[in-house]
């Protein structure tokens, strides 16, 4: 492909002052009637704050001056990094399509493999035979839980509100399970998967019935300090289905949270639900506790999922130990620490919407309208909210796979104003906050909306 | 909702409902560091008066309001005032940052200490006038972190350094470190053609301000892609790709340039073309040149 002419980057020079041409100090102001960016608007510039308008003024100028392009890379953050994952409807390229015929073909040819195998081999045969005609294993004989499969508590709990994910739960429960097949005989006749399917059940019921509203908590990949008073503010209770909160920095103690804000200020304030005032963690680790009814009770640490208990008394070994790990989860949750697989969502310092499948550990960028700086987003299971900049409202109904646009309007015209708070009760009652102060509603999921007096 | 823009001029800070004000003040937390009300709500006013129009809407001043680090900003203000409690706090959450930053900026250890160690000394401010504190942080609005604002300030004052420091070094001395200074190959002779030239300009200030700022960034400062991705704020590749198309649309844009300036579409390729086989040799040789002259540590 032909390059640019020579007389390009000829006028281009010729425009822009090349760097210390000028003689004076940068940040001075101005230098030779050149007016230079101050710290305030690079820092903004930087770190994508600025509004489109502005933006586009000093992308103007630093077009033209060398000497605050300088600047602009030299106050570039080490460690921020523009994470672009490829949204997953643009995956399905003629890559994906091939990468899938090819996994299908293996898997096929896989099964025909195991398939002959099986059919071929007499003495496979027999072993399985065998396995069945084992002695059934009593009830409650196997291994003792093992404490090292029980995640300890963690060290560094998060700030913020830590809430619970249901799928989360299953999915942590499945593991534990897993780890205990390992090690312990099965019990001959005995159904793990109905019992963990009525103990997820019961405990689901359970953190309903001790869930608060779910928390709007806009919560960001912030600095330490921000991230401090973060945690002042924000509720320990866990919700069902409510968005988790990130991973802090590590030397961060949790603290309980003050008392509820009516709405959020600003976009890095978490905004608890207007409810019930939240409690200290200790007590509101008591609070779910208590509501945790037999064999669910305690629940607090493994240490104290003692197989000789009360509970156990009371079902099987087998069964209350499957009962049990719901608890297990159930403190980490209370602890602030999402479970390894919880979807976060957060929004970035430059407002960009991120997404972490891993926990807080790593973070990637979801791309959803490139021109919109959100400012907040909310989260119930697979539903997500996303509001920002220019009256920007975004739905998904797919934990972000796709997104739709929300638009608010009253008799024809469209909101404009940046929405800075999303709070809703349930999957179809919100309140949408304006930074003007309006308030949206809907009660019926999004369709359609009305404005508060 | 209209969705139109006011035209009545800049609300005052009368006009805007002193409820805004007490609930920044509250999110804030501005009480702990010895500030009133009326004196965060003056700080509020000044920094919408230095980035708001005169005919800025109500909804244009709230949402900027709304935007700011209030509580940044009341912890720099108070700093700049000499409050202990704020600065106990600023110390414990940037001492650390600001020493990061000033490595990662500079690249020995001794530099970046005493680059960060005399920020803090404006920063804390220990000069007065009037009887007055002169502190830098005076300066800072709330638009962007406070931690993203000590970095350009960080910045500016390495760059000044630097600079200072190579315009103390002598030709002599340069000569004896052994530095050589190749000479410029000069231009190969040609007239340049102003109608090439008046094109030229036409395109590029046709190109939207962030292509002029990749185009520079590239061209000009030798920037990588990833650098320029991160300032822009977008992936690698999609900067990649915008380079392309900047490419084809501007030597579109002067081709049609040169036509409409009475050039044939092959005339006007030509004039192209002769410039083209000069940059594959010149302006790169040109730019590492450039980038020699220009080396920041």
């Amino acid at each position: 492909m032909p390059g640019l002419p020579k007389i390009v980057f000829a006028r281009l020079r010729a425009k822009s002052a090349a760097p210390g041409s000028s003689g004076a100090a940068v940040g001075s102001g101005s230098s030779q009637g050149v007016e230079h960016l101050d710290a305030n608007l690079l820092g903004a510039f930087v770190e994508k704050t600025l509004t489109a308008r502005e933006r586009t003024q000093v992308l103007n100028h630093l077009a033209q001056c060398a000497d605050c392009r300088e600047l602009a890379a030299l106050a570039l953050p080490a460690e921020i990094e523009v994470f672009q994952p490829t949204p997953l409807a643009a995956r399905r390229g003629w890559s994906a399509w091939l990468t899938l015929q090819r996994g299908a073909l293996a898997a096929a040819l896989g099964a025909v493999v195991i398939a002959v195998v099986v059919h071929q081999y007499p003495w496979r045969r027999q072993e399985t035979l065998s396995k069945d005609m084992r002695p059934s294993v009593p009830a409650g004989a196997g291994k003792a839980l093992p404490q090292a499969s029980v995640e300890p508590p963690p060290a560094q709990p998060s700030p913020g509100a830590p809430v619970a994910n249901a799928g989360t739960e299953s999915r942590e429960s499945a593991r534990q399970v897993a780890k205990l097949e390992k090690g312990a005989a099965r019990p001959a006749g005995q159904n793990i998967a109905a019992h963990l399917a009525r103990s997820e059940a019961k405990q689901q019921a359970t953190l309903m019935a001790a869930a608060r509203p779910p928390v709007t908590a806009k919560v960001e990949n912030v600095p330490r300090a921000r991230a401090e008073r973060e945690i002042s503010r924000n509720e320990s209770a866990p919700s069902v289905g409510a968005m988790p909160a990130a991973t802090p920095p590590a030397k961060l103690a949790f603290k309980p949270s003050a008392a509820p804000e009516s709405e959020p200020q600003d976009k890095l304030s978490a905004a608890p639900q207007a409810g019930p005032t939240a409690a200290p963690a200790k007590d509101e680790t008591a609070t779910v506790s208590r509501g945790v009814k037999p064999p669910q009770v305690g629940g607090i640490a493994g240490q104290r999922l003692t197989m000789g208990g009360p509970q156990a008394a009371a079902t099987t070994r087998a069964e209350s130990r499957v009962a049990e790990l719901p608890q297990v989860t159930s403190r980490k949750k209370l602890e602030g620490k999402p479970g390894p697989t919880a979807t976060l969502w957060s929004i970035s310092p430059s407002g960009k919407i991120q997404r972490s499948e891993d926990g807080g550990k790593t973070w990637e960028e979801v791309r959803v309208d490139d021109g919109v700086t959100y400012r907040v987003i909310t989260a119930s299971g697979r539903d997500v909210w996303a509001g920002g900049s220019g009256g920007a409202l975004y739905h998904s109904g797919d934990g972000g796979v796709i997104w739709k646009f929300v638009n608010l309007n009253s008799g024809g015209n469209p909101v404009t104003e940046a929405i800075v708070g999303i709070r809703f009760r349930d999957l179809q009652h919100l309140t949408v906050s304006t930074a003007s102060g309006e308030q949206w509603v809907t009660e019926d999921g999004g369709q359609h909306w009305q404005r508060e007096p | 909702m209209s969705g139109s823009r006011e035209t009545a001029t800049r609300p005052t800070r009368a006009e805007i409902p002193e409820s805004v004000f007490a609930k920044l003040y509250r999110q804030a937390g501005a009480e702990r560091f010895g500030l009133t009300q009326q004196d965060f709500a003056s700080i509020l006013q000044e920094v919408s008066d230095r980035y708001l129009s005169a005919d800025a809407s109500r909804s244009e001043v709230l949402e900027l309001l709304a935007n700011l680090r209030v509580e940044e900003l009341a912890l720099a203000r108070s700093c700049a005032q000499g409050n202990e409690a704020a600065w106990e706090i600023f110390l414990n959450r940037y001492r650390e940052k600001l020493y990061n930053a000033a490595h990662s900026i500079g690249p020995e250890d001794t530099a970046a200490r005493d680059l960060a160690d005399s920020l803090y000394a404006d920063l804390y401010g220990t000069r007065t006038a009037e009887g007055r504190r002169i502190s830098k942080l005076n300066s800072y609005t709330g638009r962007g972190s406070l931690e993203g604002w000590l970095r350009a300030v960080l910045a500016q004052e390495y760059v000044n350094r630097y600079r200072q420091q190579q315009r103390l070094v002598s030709l002599e001395e340069r000569t004896e470190a052994g530095v050589q200074f190749q000479a410029e190959e000069p231009d190969p002779a040609q007239a340049l053609d102003s109608r090439l030239e008046e094109a030229t300009d036409q395109a590029l200030a046709s190109l939207a301000a962030e292509d002029k700022f990749i185009l520079a960034s590239y061209y000009l400062d030798g920037r990588t892609l990833a650098d320029i991705a991160r300032l822009v704020g977008v992936h690698e590749s999609t900067v990649s790709r915008r380079l392309e198309k900047i490419t084809v649309s501007t030597r579109k844009s002067i081709l049609a340039g040169l036509v409409k300036r009475g050039m044939s579409p092959k005339e006007a390729e030509q004039a192209m073309e002769v410039e083209v086989s000069e940059l594959s040799l010149d302006v790169r040789r040109r730019l590492m040149q450039e980038k020699g002259q220009q080396t920041v540590p």
